[in-house]
């Protein structure tokens, strides 16, 4: 059953100006942790805000549960909320903060004290029930915001960017304990970020909006194989996906990046035109001696950066940077000539006028090689 | 359900609800309204409508009771600029906004710079600064009262220690409206050390910490980082000692009646015995009116032209 | 040189101290003193008798006056915090239609000074029969346009979110006003207590003309009565009535002093 449905909803401020939101479609299933991202100013939170009811919904329908909630108060849609600043009040103690929301819905003081108890004991607040949030960490803070969301044991819990505040080691260790949370309770989790690692490893599935429109919807390693276009090409995926614009010969069956640089590839589909080709990092490979597949062409490096565990490299192809990613520790120096190997099946094809997705390789879903790993 | 089965064939069901009232559209105006009414009754009944009915009564003669007789045009306003009286309260009023303004700012900023100066005790220094702030206007007019007396006052002593001859200073029409002055820059003092005081402690301390890496002393960085960043403060307080100067009456009351020779007969003071000692409403409201389009007016040329240098971050 | 440099910064600062307060030890120094003394032109007193306080307390109803000051200083304190905070609400929290023009409406009123409108508000009051009542001497100061900008100014800094966590709660807008705006302004309720008090408790022109028997005196007022009565003679009476009128004030100030200097700002600046 659908959750939260939109259907052609618009937003737009006043009469005349741009649209933030234009005709937006979605469902969003029960029990589901939907995450939106895209760009700053791309319209995610104002979206998220109007599922809340803090925004107006201009133009289309919103419904919960099955019903029509266009007009319903905030209050009325049974949704709770986790802001990005947590909006804890600042003179109230913790466990004030946590049953705000009960106090003001007449739950009686018994069932108040006993899913305080149980959130707190789930976050490790405990300890924490009678100090200001001034006197708190920002992971403590966050967790207080997010036990009032549990608390209100709403079936919906909107977040937006509830992680942005927090440094990176305690943001990885939160992304996994609202996703356990979520899992626990079946809530239906709308999470707003733009934090494309959190949309990847969080989300059932994503959506990816850009200037209020819907980009691409999916769960997020098939975007992540699919890109629809190359906004979302190059806005999920760090480093970001390689482009270039090349030329697709159907006769020879050639893909020309540049007069050194061709690729062998059969795209039935395509008629004989320029396209933008797009290639991800780790799909630059070291050159393998007796792989058919491979087409081998030297560049020279304009950049390093040694990672540890991987190294990223960068050279020109075209007027474009490409970067490189491998495995291991490369000891490479600017201006070095290497050989690298790249994989004609492996590259995504996009049209050059529209930058929608023509072609995508199915190498990359690993169903079968995953068959064989798993007990 | 209004809405059953919205098509998603581009036809964008219209939510502009034909359906909701006036009364449910301007919800979030009469919310509004409630929590503004309290003011908007007290400003309507205590500060609009005076203003109009003052304008209205200047153009009157008034009877005993106040209320407007004849309607006479603008004949206050001419017989008040043809009266002496009258323009030397003008003139009074801006020699005394002469002699307080510039240099109530000027102590104050040099107090202020004083009591930003990181030192043991300062605490007790800057409460010494605000004091005035305390004093009411009756309260420090009958202290400095008994300052000035001639034959008691400690001021004719301390000076007669210098071998100056005693001056009668509310007495003598050349001093009367400097010794309110006097009076008047010590009240000022409090207000706008604390003021100016405030604006100092808000200037970004690292602004000094980078200027004295690049070798600037203390009048450099008093000259290019403090006035600069306190503008807004300075102009602020410029423009509200202005006004109250422009206001005065406590001192003149106690200090002097106005006179001698209608020499410290400010404006407010010549308005109030005007209206409520000789009952004419008319002339009186006149003159406020012309007190009112000259703190308008010096408000606004003030504006124009300080603001322009004031920097704002 | 440090050392030189702080030695010098202490004397100029003691030295201003002591010019800048000297008219209040002057004050307090002469209600000590008998008339001769006065006459003799004295800066010490002999002796710290109480005289003059007594004295003082019996020419007027002084007490009384005072009484009068307090209360209708808290009235209008509280009066005015309950007036220009919900002002403030409504210009912070609720968007609504007209909201520039009742904001510039209320701008203007800075621009009118007091004195403009006081010949038809003493009609006013007199039509009311507040004469001789704490009602003209509070009621007129309850809405101004200071203290609903001061507050103004603190309210917005409360996040907006904190505003939609408690609507998602199901707080309206009175229970989110009373329950979270008011707690969290605390700080800035009390710097526009602290002006408000002062200036009360200081006015001098409107308590003038809106009281005329002795039993609704102020205190600021009844000082003018003991000057003018006590004038040639009694000067130690006098300032014994100024330090009693003074000391309440210069209590306030002394205790408030820190929110005052960081709330005055806020509201006057930013």
């Amino acid at each position: 059953m659908s959750e939260v449905e939109l259907l052609n909803v618009s937003k737009l401020y006043g009469n005349k100006q741009p649209y933030i939101i234009k005709n937006l479609d979605v469902n969003i299933e029960s029990g589901e942790f939907f995450v939106i991202v895209g760009p700053s100013g791309c319209g995610k939170s104002t979206l998220l805000r109007m599922i809340a009811g803090l925004e107006n919904i201009s133009e289309g329908v919103l419904r919960i549960g099955g019903e029509m909630a266009n007009h319903w108060s905030p209050s009325q849609r049974d949704i709770s909320m986790v802001f990005q600043n947590y909006a804890l009040y600042p003179h109230l103690n913790v466990r004030e903060n946590i049953v705000f929301g009960l106090r003001v819905k007449k739950i009686s003081p018994e069932e108040r004290e006993k899913r305080l108890l149980e959130a707190c004991e789930m976050l490790n607040l405990t300890a924490y029930l009678n100090r200001k949030p001034r006197e708190l960490s920002g992971g403590q803070r966050q967790r207080v915001a997010l036990a009032r969301a549990i608390v209100s044991q709403s079936p919906i819990c909107l977040m937006d960017e509830p992680l942005s505040n927090l440094d990176a080691k305690l943001r990885a260790h939160m992304r996994g304990e609202i996703r356990k949370i979520q899992r626990q309770f079946g809530t239906t989790m709308i999470y707003v970020t733009h934090d494309q690692v959190e949309a990847m490893t969080m989300g059932d599935r994503m959506m990816i909006l850009n200037q209020g429109k819907i980009q691409q919807i999916g769960r997020p390693i098939d975007i992540y194989n699919h890109p629809a276009n190359t906004f979302v090409a190059s806005f999920i995926g760090s480093p970001q996906m390689n482009m270039c614009e090349a030329y697709y010969d159907g006769n020879s069956q050639e893909i020309r990046i540049n007069k050194d640089l061709k690729l062998t590839m059969t795209l039935p589909k395509l008629k004989t035109s320029t396209y933008i080709i797009g290639l991800r990092p780790e799909y630059i490979h070291i050159p393998q001696p007796n792989n058919p597949n491979q087409t081998i062409v030297q560049v020279e490096i304009n950049h390093v950066e040694l990672l540890g565990n991987d190294t990223l490299f960068s050279f020109q192809i075209n007027d474009q940077q490409w970067i490189a990613k491998w495995n291991g520790q490369w000891l490479f120096e600017p201006g070095d000539k290497i050989s690298i190997a790249l994989d004609a099946d492996e590259l995504c094809v996009f049209d050059k006028d529209t930058r929608q997705l023509v072609h995508s390789s199915t190498r990359q879903d690993h169903d079968e090689l995953q068959k064989g790993v798993l007990a | 359900m209004a809405m059953e089965n919205p098509t998603t064939t581009g036809q964008v069901p219209s939510l502009n609800m034909p359906y909701r009232t006036f009364w449910e559209k301007t919800r979030r105006f009469q919310v509004a309204l409630l929590f503004l009414l309290p003011s908007l009754i007290l400003f309507s009944v205590f500060v609009f409508y005076p203003l109009f009915r003052t304008i209205y009564l200047s153009f009157f003669l008034t009877n005993q009771k106040g209320l407007p007789t004849v309607f006479v045009g603008f004949d206050n306003f001419i017989q008040l600029f043809q009266s002496a009286d009258f323009l030397q309260s003008v003139k009074a009023t801006f020699l005394f906004i002469l002699y307080t303004v510039p240099a109530s700012v000027v102590i104050s900023l040099f107090l202020a710079l004083l009591a930003n100066e990181k030192l043991k005790g300062i605490h007790f220094f800057r409460t010494i600064f605000a004091s005035s702030l305390g004093v009411s206007v009756a309260a420090a007019s009958v202290t400095w009262l008994f300052i000035f007396n001639p034959t008691m006052g400690v001021l004719n002593r301390i000076i007669s220690l210098f071998g100056i001859q005693e001056i009668n200073w509310l007495a003598d029409p050349h001093w009367a409206l400097l010794a309110v002055s006097m009076t008047t820059i010590w009240l000022n003092l409090g207000f706008s050390f604390l003021i100016i005081f405030g604006g100092l402690q808000n200037i970004d301390q690292s602004l000094y910490e980078s200027s004295s890496i690049d070798g600037a002393g203390y009048f450099y960085q008093l000259r290019r980082i403090t006035i600069p960043m306190l503008s807004p403060t300075l102009f602020f307080i410029m423009t509200v000692s202005l006004i109250n100067a422009f206001q005065t009456f406590g001192q003149i009351d106690l200090l002097t009646g106005g006179g001698p020779g209608q020499t410290t007969n400010l404006m407010v003071y010549a308005i109030y015995k005007d209206a409520f000692v000789n009952f004419n409403f008319g002339k009186a409201s006149a003159e406020v009116v012309i007190l009112f389009l000259l703190i308008l007016i010096v408000t606004l040329l003030q504006f124009k032209f300080v603001e322009k240098k004031v920097h704002y971050q | 040189m440090m050392a030189i440099k702080r030695g010098s910064l202490y004397v100029v600062l003691i030295l201003i101290a002591l010019l800048l307060f000297f008219p209040i030890i002057y004050a307090f120094l002469v209600s000590f003193m008998s008339t001769k003394e006065v006459l003799m032109g004295h800066l010490i007193p002999k002796s710290f008798s109480l005289t003059n306080y007594i004295d003082a307390f019996q020419a007027l109803p002084l007490l009384h006056s005072l009484i009068n000051s307090m209360l209708v200083s808290i009235i209008t304190t509280i009066g005015q915090i309950i007036v220009c905070s919900l002002a403030a609400y409504a210009f912070v929290f609720i968007e609504f239609r007209g909201r520039q023009f009742l904001f510039f409406l209320f701008v203007s009123t800075m621009m009118i000074p007091w004195e403009a409108s006081i010949i038809p508000n003493f009609v006013t009051v007199q039509k009311l029969g507040w004469i001789n009542h704490y009602a003209a001497l509070t009621i007129p100061f309850f809405a101004t346009a200071f203290g609903t900008f001061l507050l103004r100014q603190h309210f917005k800094t409360i996040p907006k979110e904190l505003h939609e966590a408690s609507r998602m709660a199901g707080l309206g807008h009175l229970s989110f006003f009373l329950k979270v705006v008011m707690p969290v302004s605390k700080t800035s309720l009390v710097t526009l207590g602290i002006y408000c008090f002062l200036t009360t408790w200081n006015s001098y022109l409107w308590p003038l003309l809106v009281t005329t028997d002795e039993r609704s005196r102020t205190a600021q007022i009844g000082l003018r009565q003991l000057h003018a009565q006590e004038n040639v003679t009694q000067w130690g009476v006098v300032m014994a009535g100024v330090v009693i009128v003074a000391i309440p004030t210069l209590l306030v100030l002394f205790l408030g002093q820190k929110h005052l200097q960081k709330g005055l700002m806020d509201g006057a600046v930013k």
